[in-house]
């Protein structure tokens, strides 16, 4: 791969670049799916092709190709800096990147078994037991069960010198059940909604999430909800499970503190953000329990990696702590706005079709000291609500509404009766500030976002968030539930 | 890029390479150049490319899919290796339908043009130097997009399908702000020249400057003008909510057992036509089979669902040619849908509105509940207090939470002029009554 790095770089310098990095990246998945007891997915795919960034008079030009020859890798560097240089026609000042040391290095996900060598029939027998369990009342009219493996090999040229070979093995697992009656439709999903549960590791993860031995419960509580009550509309104390919590960061706090969206540079698609930088060290935004840590090092998590595509080393920082805005999340070229020296290695693309941008890395709420038990008997009137349904908020991340699949009353610190179509609204920081109980260790699990959209052209990155159960006070809840829902009729 | 010609090589290497009973071949690629920029200065700029062929392999009832986007001869003749032994392991699929035959097709209103697929990165600069100007002249700043995507779509099987389809897209999107307001418009064309570079700049501008300043208001119902964009935000949910097909038969969708049945206000009429001049579609489908224009609500009446030919089988229809690649858990679903315009326009709604409110466009709307069409999102890049048949005042976002179902028996009125919006469908400007808004904001 070296002799194309080379070549692209020096036919960029050579043309008046001042920086160029090139990124080829090699990509193998693997997606299975069984829905209804009928196999809709066994696709396999290889996609190899490579993206040329330059700085030239001062400004970006990227391009990129799927073609892997002399002649495509000096046209595409060449097109870049014609690029760059249409781009400086329009510029406030040159773009400038803070330092990094270089690197010459390889890095690879840690894993124990790679997923493509397992074979097809026995993954696929697996999903077919678990949908067995599933469909055995007739109120389950459709399941779907997936499993997808990407392994990405990245190699990182820059024209500082640096040089990193990387390998990236991501795996997911998921199920999810549909029951139909009673004039209603509900669903309920393992380990978690929208296709499961993803992490940075190999084929173990997928025994270690019995999957299997929760398939009765999920189809149980998918036929319950038909007939559980609606969740109320008003204010009630809300405990939120890890995995809509793993949401709630991603949201509220992940988004909200990508230094480019603070600055504007997402204003006209994704939005901006409350969290200015004038609030960096003075915000209190969220109660004194409140400690989000970003950490592109940790174990297992979707964004854990040895180097952004800047070449900036993994690194594990505070954005929030003790409840104040302490942090931000950016890159090489935007660190320089609040005075950093250095970047937090958050510049990642989809690809290498894409050209990096800041995005969320692993994001985790530190937990908290309390056992679930004794957070519900100390939860006079609430709702305890898990898996994420549906997702909104604003374009400054500050008025957010979020849907879970299932919802359970508290009562006198007694969980009681489930409950259906739970929903809750909330304005960031006062949610964040209402947080006043986070359970322990015991109970935190990273969970796997594979699915977060942000950019233009549209680029999907992975990452995930660490959390356990968090009670939040006097929330908004059950949104719309009156008008909607407890007449049955939408008219 | 493969041309016509090139694709049609390639798929005839492909099928007398596979030792499948039937291939099928679809090639999917587009090559998209945007510039951004924001706070008044070019920020990204790129090209991205994508190029892959994806065959599904057919033998004894059984299927496998590979996609690769390398397309020399080792790279085709490994993937379709690795393919076959993966299908011998699989199970049969006991529905499987044979690869459709060799198909005619419509003519396809024109929408490749050369001019937009060699617009050049310098074009796109200028473009944006003088919106950028316009705008800062007015003491604003300015954040968006100019982009042009070059797209070619192809189909072939084993048994003569061969399908072939190239269009271009042009967009320029601008996002003014001011200290206190922000403003938006925007303009997409098959053919860059067709961009309306001035007006979309002066509409994003006269946006944020009647905005700023705005009043808090609270939530509750209003009467709502929604503007193109606003209004094909919430359309588009009914695609793959209320006219999914799969979702129909499933008894998943609102429209289950509801064909027949007037569903909508007498002034809906929905239709998808990938053959209607604004905005035209492609002819064919992910399996070849030609497209056809479908009637799905006629004065408020749900009519007809779009087909595949697994669904097709089930209702005891035809194909309307709106498959997705074999196999998926998805089924078709339109996506070249018109909704008719009325004999109003934006001036009519507000002069007709006592209290309400005029809505740009919705930011990240949601679906809350799929069966009853409930969704959320929040109002942007303008919002207006609208009374006794003037605007008065600008006012600050606020999310709504409502049911389409709702929305679309409450729809006043309509414009007679209808607009390709959202990227996603043709729909005219609306007036509806009693549109609820759950909470607010203070920005």
């Amino acid at each position: 791969m070296k002799h194309y790095t080379q070549l692209a770089l020096d036919t960029a310098t050579k043309l008046g670049a001042t920086y160029a990095d090139i990124r080829i990246i090699l990509t193998k998945n693997e997606g299975l799916e069984i829905t209804t007891g009928k196999v809709t997915e066994t696709s396999s795919s290889e996609n190899i092709g490579f993206g040329v960034r330059v700085i030239a008079n001062g400004s970006w030009g990227f391009a990129s190709s799927n073609l892997l020859t002399n002649e495509e890798i000096q046209r595409i560097s060449t097109l870049a800096v014609k690029i760059a240089k249409a781009s400086s026609l329009l510029k406030k000042q040159n773009v400038k990147l803070v330092k990094e040391p270089v690197y010459n290095e390889k890095w690879q996900t840690p894993f124990l078994i790679d997923p493509f060598t397992v074979p097809i029939y026995e993954k696929l027998a697996l999903m077919h037991k678990i949908d067995e369990v599933l469909r055995k009342s007739e109120l389950i009219k459709r399941t779907v069960i997936g499993m997808d493996f990407t392994c990405e090999h990245q190699w990182l040229a820059t024209s500082e010198g640096t040089f990193i070979d990387q390998k990236l093995m991501r795996s997911g697992v998921g199920y999810s059940a549909t029951a139909i009656g009673n004039n209603d439709v509900q669903i309920r999903s393992f380990p978690n909604s929208f296709r499961g549960q993803f992490m940075s590791m190999g084929y173990e993860l997928i025994p270690g999430l019995s999957l299997l031995e929760n398939a009765e419960r999920v189809r149980e509580e998918a036929i319950a909800l038909l007939t559980a009550k609606e969740c109320p509309e008003g204010k009630k104390d809300v405990i939120l499970d890890g995995t809509q919590m793993a949401l709630q960061i991603h949201e509220s706090v992940g988004h909200a503190t990508e230094l480019d969206r603070v600055l504007g540079m997402e204003a006209n698609y994704a939005g901006m953000s409350f969290a200015t930088t004038e609030k960096l060290n003075n915000f209190r935004y969220g109660s004194e329990i409140v400690n989000l840590v970003c950490d592109s090092t940790v174990p297992n998590g979707l964004a854990t990696i040895g180097y952004d595509d800047d070449g900036v080393r993994a690194k594990r920082w505070h954005l929030v702590k003790d409840g104040i805005l302490v942090g931000y999340q950016f890159n090489r070229e935007t660190a320089h706005e609040i005075g950093a020296e250095e970047s937090s290695g958050n510049n990642r693309a989809q690809g290498w079709s894409n050209i990096p941008i800041v995005r969320i890395t692993n994001l985790s709420l530190m937990p908290g000291d309390w056992e679930f038990e004794n957070l519900v008997s100390d939860t006079e009137e609430g709702i305890f609500m898990e898996t994420n349904k549906c997702w909104s908020i604003d374009q400054w991340r500050l008025n957010f509404e979020f849907g879970t699949e299932i919802g359970w009353e508290i009562k006198n610190g007694k969980k009681g009766a489930m409950l259906k179509n739970c929903s809750y609204q909330g304005i960031t920081p006062e949610f964040w500030n209402s947080c006043d109980a986070i359970c322990n260790e015991n109970y935190w699990t990273l969970w796997g976002v594979h699915n977060c959209g942000k950019g233009q052209p549209m680029q999907i990155a992975e990452m995930s968030h660490g959390s356990s159960p968090t009670r939040f006070r006097n929330v908004n809840v059950g949104i719309g539930n009156k008008n909607f829902h407890s007449s049955k009729n939408v008219l | 890029m493969l041309t016509e010609e090139k694709f049609s090589e390639l798929a005839e290497k492909i099928k007398k390479n596979s030792p499948a009973e039937e291939t099928e071949i679809s090639y999917l690629n587009f090559e998209n150049s945007l510039t951004r920029f924001s706070n008044n200065f070019i920020t990204q700029n790129v090209v991205k490319k994508s190029d892959s062929v994806s065959i599904l392999l057919v033998k004894n009832g059984k299927t496998n899919r590979v996609d690769v986007n390398s397309f020399d001869d080792q790279t085709i003749q490994t993937a379709i290796k690795k393919g076959m032994e993966i299908l011998e392991l699989s199970k049969e699929h006991d529905d499987f339908l044979p690869l459709p035959q060799k198909q005619v097709y419509q003519k396809i209103p024109h929408s490749f043009y050369k001019n937009t697929a060699t617009f050049s990165p310098e074009e796109r600069a200028e473009a944006i130097a003088f919106s950028v100007g316009k705008t800062q002249a007015k003491g604003l700043q300015a954040a968006g997009i100019f982009s042009t995507t070059s797209t070619n779509f192809g189909v072939a099987n084993s048994n003569g399908v061969f399908a072939f389809h190239n269009k271009t897209n042009a967009e320029f999107s601008l996002t003014t702000n001011s200290e206190t307001s922000y403003g938006w418009a925007n303009s997409t064309a098959h053919d860059v020249s067709k961009i309306k570079l001035q007006e979309t700049t002066e509409t994003a501008i006269q946006k944020c400057l009647s905005s700023q300043n705005p009043q808090s208001i609270d939530a509750g119902d209003y009467d709502v003008i929604l503007e193109p964009t606003a209004f094909a935000n919430i359309l588009g949910y009914l695609n793959w909510n209320a006219f999914g097909t799969l979702a129909f038969l499933e008894n998943r969708s609102f429209l289950s057992g509801k064909l027949g049945e007037k569903i909508f206000g007498e002034n809906v009429t929905v239709f998808e036509d990938p053959y209607d001049e604004i905005f035209p579609g492609t002819s064919f489908d992910f399996e070849g089979m030609p497209k056809k224009t479908v009637k799905l609500v006629e004065k408020g009446v749900a009519k007809e669902m779009v087909q595949d030919r697994y669904t097709a089988q089930k209702m005891q229809t035809k194909s309307t040619g709106h498959a997705l690649p074999f196999p998926n858990n998805a089924g078709p679903f339109p996506t070249s849908v018109k909704f008719y315009g009325g004999n109003s326009s934006l001036q009519e709604m507000i002069e007709t509105t006592e209290r309400g409110l005029l809505v740009t466009h919705f930011h990240y709307t949601n679906t809350l509940d799929h069966f009853n069409l409930i969704l959320t999102g929040m109002t942007r890049d303008g919002l207006w207090l609208v009374e006794n048949g003037k605007i008065t005042k600008p006012v600050k976002n606020l999310r709504f939470t409502d049911s389409m179902v709702r929305v679309l028996n409450n729809v006043e009125l309509l414009s007679k002029e209808v607009f390709f919006a959202n990227g996603s469908l043709v729909c005219p400007a609306a007036k509806v009554k009693n549109f609820h808004f759950s909470s607010k904001t203070e920005r």
